[in-house]
């Protein structure tokens, strides 16, 4: 049996095609684009790159629209942790003792998750549509028609309304990840809780919270890891606009390589997404650590 | 006979959890409604069920608009993401749960990592290869590329599995000759499938969904797959909203029907990367 689980034959015969599709599309490519971030490149082919440096990367640091993507993407993952874990939380709290029917709110709540994204933003576009959508419909139906607005376009409600879409599309999923941690919790604790008068709103946030504390921590690293990673939901309905305010680095950076064919910027960004992404998921499980240890 | 604090408090939870569930259900419910309505229907009366349901957009949309090719397409590229990963993705998994070999470890932790990488970040470069290759709008290629952003997740959780099920079976067999392969395809298959279904899940619907590819590989309208699809179709025939919320339909109607018939396999394929093993 030693023999058996030993055969270097076999082994590399299984591994090798995981690892060819693995370097060939995901590995290699991540190398070339720290590689491609130091090139200047129009992305035609016959015309050579030229190596610029940290040229990119300098003309990125003094790029409005880069900075304009950044402040939006901070905007953007603060108001969905805010409105996803708690929104997320709560209805998890509400369905964990399985009152009647929770089965169906709970397929309800998780169902825009398995949509496809394209479909979600082109609905939301029609439902946020100025003329005859949805929701400016229904204000005008309630007579509130001073308050229907060109929600895309409009530069107080355009990254408003994207975050919205996002949350619609993701606080089902940190219910289902929560109403599972708190089903999980055993019985018993709950029920000394009680003994010891902790019920209601004290029982939730002395002893639910703490004890789901790591389901908490995973949710706040997949959103912020997830938002980073939101591409659709601005190219679709709002393409970034109006005026960059709801454009976000991946979509800029899009935008930046495939629209005005600037490949070295593009990498540059590509590479700033890259490290934020690694960055921030460090980051978050070290404070969510330390908050731990506080508690 | 409820205590009226109790009524209370009960109808303040269905009431929160309507509301939620009308909020979570509502844009479905339009797009539904709405792909059966003329133009002016769905802008004059968007709340209300159609005066008369005809299918009208939805052949349009079909025949007219190449939905079906593109949803052939999505069939093709969803069914063969989810055979590639799984076959691919139980073979690595294999080894990396069973085998002793030097740096295993390492090898499995630099397979997973791969859940670290943000797909974005690694589009230019591919674009470019696959220009200077010559493999643009190619279905195969369309696949090998989103499979191998499942690859990571796929052995994270199939390996996880593999792990956790214990080897007698494998030993007996071993011990009445069967040789690597039939072990592993008549023993460790079998046995694993739980997390293939889960992580099969995953791929499918990652595969169904995926704009992004298609998007920068395809470009040809005989191998768009539904969602750049559906796309193209609103660009080009942005004042057909009968036809455009057909379109939708149709994109969402096959995700949705899998997740009501497997909605524990759905939700744990889709939060099997939140939950650690």
């Amino acid at each position: 049996m030693e023999k058996y689980y030993r055969n270097p034959k076999f082994i590399l015969l299984f591994l090798v095609p995981a690892f060819v599709l693995y370097a060939a599309f995901e590995l290699i490519p991540i190398v070339q684009t720290f590689w491609f971030s130091v090139y200047s490149w129009s992305g035609i082919h016959g015309v050579p790159m030229k190596f610029v440096g940290w040229n990119n990367y300098v003309s990125l640091w003094n790029f409005p629209g880069f900075w304009q993507s950044m402040q939006n993407i901070v905007y953007y993952v603060l108001l969905s942790l805010v409105i996803q874990i708690p929104i997320g939380f709560v209805l998890a709290v509400l369905l964990s003792p399985q009152p009647r029917g929770y089965r169906f709110f709970k397929t309800a709540f998780f169902s825009p998750l398995v949509l496809s994204i394209t479909a979600v933003s082109l609905m939301w576009y029609f439902i946020l549509f100025p003329n005859g959508g949805v929701l400016n419909n229904l204000l005008t139906a309630v007579g509130l028609e001073s308050w229907t607005k060109n929600w895309l376009i409009d530069k107080d409600t355009a990254m408003t309304w994207v975050i919205v879409v996002t949350g619609w599309v993701s606080t089902g999923y940190y219910t289902t990840i929560f109403f599972a941690a708190i089903t999980g919790l055993p019985d018993e604790i709950l029920e000394a809780a009680a003994l010891d008068g902790a019920t209601g709103l004290k029982k939730i946030t002395r002893i639910v919270l703490p004890m789901i504390w790591e389901s908490v921590k995973t949710s706040v690293i997949l959103v912020v890891t997830g938002i980073l990673k939101t591409f659709e939901i601005v190219f679709i309905m709002t393409q970034g606009g109006p005026n960059g305010l709801t454009q976000v680095p991946v979509t800029l950076m899009y935008y930046e390589a495939f629209k005005y064919d600037h490949y070295g910027r593009g990498s540059a960004i590509a590479v700033v997404v890259f490290l934020m992404s690694i960055g921030l998921t460090i980051i978050s499980l070290r404070l969510m650590n330390r908050e731990k240890i506080e508690y | 006979m409820l205590a009226p604090a109790r009524l209370f408090r009960q109808t303040v939870l269905y009431l929160f959890l309507a509301l939620y569930a009308l909020i979570s259900l509502f844009p479905m419910y339009f797009a539904l409604v709405s792909s059966f309505k003329t133009t002016t229907e769905i802008f004059s009366n968007s709340f209300a069920l159609p005066t008369q349901y005809n299918f009208d957009n939805y052949v349009r949309a079909w025949e007219l608009a190449n939905v079906g090719t593109y949803f052939f397409n999505s069939v093709l590229l969803a069914v063969g993401c989810t055979a590639l990963l799984g076959i691919v993705g139980a073979m690595a998994s294999y080894i990396l749960a069973r085998f002793r070999f030097p740096f295993s470890n390492t090898v499995f932790v630099f397979f997973v990592m791969g859940m670290m990488i943000p797909v974005h970040s690694t589009i230019i470069p591919l674009a470019f290869n696959i220009g200077t290759f010559g493999l643009r709008d190619n279905m195969l290629v369309l696949i090998l590329v989103t499979s191998a952003f499942s690859l990571s997740m796929t052995i994270f959780i199939v390996t996880g599995f593999m792990k956790s099920v214990p080897g007698s079976l494998e030993e007996s067999a071993v011990m009445d000759g069967c040789t690597h392969w039939q072990v592993f395809t008549r023993i460790v298959v079998p046995l694993s499938m739980p997390a293939l279904a889960t992580a099969s899940v995953f791929n499918f619907l990652g595969a169904w969904n995926n704009l992004l590819f298609p998007l920068l590989f395809i470009s040809s309208k005989t191998n768009m797959p539904l969602s750049y699809g559906l796309l193209a179709f609103f660009g080009e025939r942005r004042a057909d909203y009968g036809g455009v919320m057909a379109a939708i339909v149709i994109t969402i109607l096959p995700p949705l029907i899998a997740y009501v018939l497997l909605q524990e396999k759905v939700e744990k394929g889709l939060t099997a990367g939140a939950v650690k093993g």
